[in-house]
């Protein structure tokens, strides 16, 4: 029990920290959001049908109440349901409310005139339907009067023809009616009422439908007509235009991000349902490869720990052969940022400079008139990536107390560990903020890329073969391609770390563009969602959602910058989860043996509570984050350690990030046995992850 | 409209004949849209002969079949047509009426000629 005691410390440490609260604009913020911001409005509709405001919803008043701060809320950054429908929806600031929401498809529109002029000609040929319906009835008495007599059967088949045609007749005009005039529909019920009365007869009623009929023919006609001006002036390509696009990634790999349906906005593949378990049982593909993953770790972490508590490795062994790539990462990064403060930065600078001389050199004399009219806007781009560069060089001040950080834990003692943690924790967390700006720098390396490649592949075809020939293979390839890298490396390894620190949300990125993407006219935009569950996600993914608002059909240039927004996705509301976790495990009672501990792997169903965005803390699981359940662990108590597994129940803080169990070991022959067992432990192994992954 | 409360006489016979379509409405003595429906399927079902309308009070009058092929619970209805009756359409009273308990002729007639179709 006091070795279970001592372990305790380190694992309350990492445990000790809550997701924060997502951020509300104040009333001087939200009056500088561009017209993406205010014009698009998220809204969570839930499996159950239930819809959760994400941010702002239509018609809220952005004015402060009395006595108190306007607040409305931002969408980035929020959590949405694994199984939900995202709406996005189009405020009137953006989109006109009297465009919005009419017919868009002239195609829908022809199908409804040609509807009405059916219908028009059904009500003027009424007396047809009259005279099918007394034909009926003849034949219904031909019939009922010969039922019983033998020629009664072959008066059924002539009647059932006539039944059946008249049914058909009729329900022609139903279903055209109905189309033209929905349930919803305000005249609705003054429409059934008169097309009722039309088929039962009445000639008044029957002339006031008709008169309603052509009431509506005219007005589609008149939307057609206006239809066809809207697609003149949309193929102009003038106006501004919506495009909003959708792309899921994956929380184990960024770059495997996926384009997702965005209704109304492109032509992708809506793809099928594939619903999410709440009691995590029947696992989607990708669940699955998670949980294998994470269960793979977990075991390795538990037997790292093991050779520590047995004194076999030290600390830092033991860390580095949790991942190779941890320590590697740390040292990259070190390595990375002595570059920025050492002679390496201006080495680097100086290197890109002279390859941008070289390459306007080498293609100069090859191509003279197309190098020269490119070499001013090639040598701006550079000067500004090294500038943007060089204001990063301020971070390299956390080099030395991460190189000193780095010394003490090589020779860390057991006591020290938490208050060696919480120094190492802090100092990772200010260099994490510190580069911040690292995402600017790699994409204007990236952009510098792809304006020389686009700008070689753009010489005059005759002249394409030697420009390729030029830059292919050409130092300034090479060093735009390792500034890119360099920087990325950096971002990458900093958000891996601030995601360890504290839990601090980074936010999450994808460029990934959509290439069936839709331009829509913004006067016709409509109402936008992406279906969850038609996403191969699961819990801990994102969906990022672009909205871009362009000039024009036919062009890239934007009014405003696009307006990103990103969700994470989550198992809200209660639901079971099945969790790998590292445990440090003691029998109750072990005869023959001092000391009965050690680590061990554990899986656990654990049930938990997820609270949505716009709920308190129900059940304190916001606060504590907590979840109980069952598990099944491997023991091997001393002194035999034959490989046992114990089945119990389990109970844990902070997304199970400590977490305590006791349970009951069948195995065992008698109590002496471990029969009975307790633990503590963390499933500390996606923090692992988030330290070694490369972005 | 035939209202069946201790006899199912009526209703037999005409599940016996080969040419009707029957619209039936298993009561909801709770609910005010039952009436107004049946009145309304009564309307539209008065000019063509072989249409019937039945409304169920007592569902003990039923067979266990019946029940389990026509209605789910008070307040349904169910069509049934052919020489064996089958169900053409079925579902809660409410299907058949606006939100503010008007019946939806319309609705009642797209579910006689469902009947009528069948063979």
């Amino acid at each position: 029990m006091i070795r279970l005691a001592r372990v305790a410390g380190p694992l309350a440490l990492l445990a000790a920290c809550s997701g924060p609260e997502r951020h509300r604009h104040t009333e001087a913020e939200l009056q500088k959001l561009s017209r993406l911001e205010r014009g698009l409005v998220f809204v969570e509709r839930a499996e159950r049908g239930g819809e959760h405001p994400i941010s702002r919803l239509p018609g809220d008043t952005t004015a402060p109440p009395a006595g108190g701060t306007a607040v409305q809320r931002v969408a980035d950054g929020a959590t949405v349901d694994v199984n939900s429908r995202l709406r996005v929806q189009l405020d009137d600031s953006l989109v006109p409310p009297a465009s919005r929401g009419t017919v868009v498809s002239s195609s829908e529109v022809e199908a409804l005139v040609a509807d009405a002029k059916a219908l028009s000609e059904a009500l003027a040929g009424i007396a047809e339907y009259r005279e099918a319906e007394v034909n009926a009835v003849r034949l219904w008495r031909a019939y009922d009067s010969t039922r019983t007599l033998p020629e009664g059967d072959r008066a059924y088949d002539p009647f059932k023809a006539a039944v059946r045609a008249l049914a058909d007749r009729e329900q022609s005009i139903l279903d055209r009616t109905l189309r033209l005039w929905p349930t919803d529909s305000p005249e609705f019920e003054a429409v059934d009422a008169e097309l009722n009365a039309t088929l039962l007869g009445d000639p008044d009623a029957t002339a006031k439908f008709a008169r309603r009929v052509q009431g509506r023919l005219d007005a589609l006609s008149a939307e057609l007509q206006s239809f066809a001006n809207r697609t003149r002036r949309r193929a102009d390509g003038s106006g501004e235009h919506l495009r909003i696009e959708a792309v899921l990634i994956p929380a184990e790999d960024g770059k495997k991000a996926t384009n997702v349906h965005v209704e109304n906005y492109d032509t992708l593949d809506e793809g099928s349902v594939q619903r999410i378990d709440t009691l995590g049982l029947r696992l989607t593909d990708s669940e699955r490869a998670n949980l294998a993953r994470l269960t793979v770790e977990t075991q390795r972490v538990a037997e790292a720990l093991r050779r520590l508590d047995a004194g076999e490795a030290s600390f830092e062994q033991v860390v580095a052969e949790l991942g190779a790539d941890t320590f590697r990462g740390l040292d990259e990064l070190v390595a990375d940022l002595r570059a920025l403060r050492d002679p390496e930065f201006p080495r680097r600078a100086d290197a890109m400079e002279q390859a941008v001389e070289a390459f306007v050199r080498a293609l100069g004399e090859r191509l003279r008139d197309f190098a020269d009219a490119r070499k001013s806007a090639w040598t701006d781009a550079v000067q500004e990536l090294i500038a943007s560069s060089t204001a990063l060089r301020t971070v390299a001040g956390s080099i030395e107390i991460l190189d000193g950080l780095r010394g003490r834990w090589s020779a860390v003692e057991a006591r020290d560990v938490p208050a060696l943690a919480q120094e190492t924790l802090a100092a990772l967390k200010q260099l994490a903020e510190a580069l911040e700006d690292a995402p600017k720098v790699v994409s204007e390396a990236r952009a510098l890329l792809q304006t020389l490649q686009r700008d070689v592949d753009a010489a005059p075809p005759a002249l394409l073969g030697l420009a390729r020939e030029t830059w292919k293979g050409s130092a300034l390839e090479r060093e735009v391609g390792a500034w890119a890298a360099w920087f990325d490396r950096m971002q990458a390894r900093a958000k891996a770390l601030g995601e360890l620190v504290g839990f601090a949300r980074f936010p999450v990125r994808s460029d990934l563009t959509n290439p069936l993407a839709l331009s829509v006219p913004i006067a016709e935009a409509r109402d936008a969602s992406v279906d969850l569950r038609k996403t191969p996600r699961k819990a801990g993914d994102h969906l990022q959602v672009r909205a871009k608002l362009l000039r024009g059909a036919n062009t890239e240039d934007t009014v405003e910058p696009d307006y990103v927004v990103t969700f994470e996705l989550a198992k809200l509301g209660w639901h079971a989860d099945l969790q790998p976790s590292v445990v440090f495990v003691e029998g109750d009672r072990v005869a023959g043996a001092d000391d009965s501990g050690g680590f061990s792997a554990a899986l656990n169903w654990i049930w938990s509570y997820g609270p949505r965005d716009d709920e308190d803390d129900p059940y304190l699981s916001r606060s504590l984050d907590w979840g109980v359940g069952l598990h099944a662990v491997f023991l091997s108590f001393g002194p035999d350690n034959d490989a046992e597994i114990g089945l119990g129940v389990s109970a844990g803080l902070w997304d199970q990030r400590l977490q305590l169990g006791a349970g009951y070991n069948p195995l065992a022959e008698s109590e002496d046995d471990g029969r009975f067992y307790y633990f503590i432990g963390s499933n500390l192994v996606p923090l692992l992850q988030a330290l070694t992954r490369e972005e | 409209m035939t209202i069946l409360t201790n006899s199912r006489k009526k209703l037999d016979a005409a599940l016996d004949d080969d040419e009707t379509t029957l619209f039936l409405v298993l009561d909801d003595p709770e609910e005010l849209v039952a009436e107004a429906v049946h009145d309304k399927a009564e309307e539209i079902a008065a000019p063509r002969p072989w249409r019937r309308v039945f409304v169920v009070t007592d569902a003990e009058l039923l067979t266990d079949d019946e029940r389990m092929l026509w209605f789910d619970e008070p307040g349904h209805f169910a069509v049934v047509g052919g020489k064996a009756k089958v169900v053409a359409m079925r579902g809660p009273l409410t299907d058949l009426v606006l939100p503010n308990g008007a019946p939806i002729a319309m609705k009642i007639r797209t579910a006689f000629n469902l009947g009528d179709h069948l063979k």
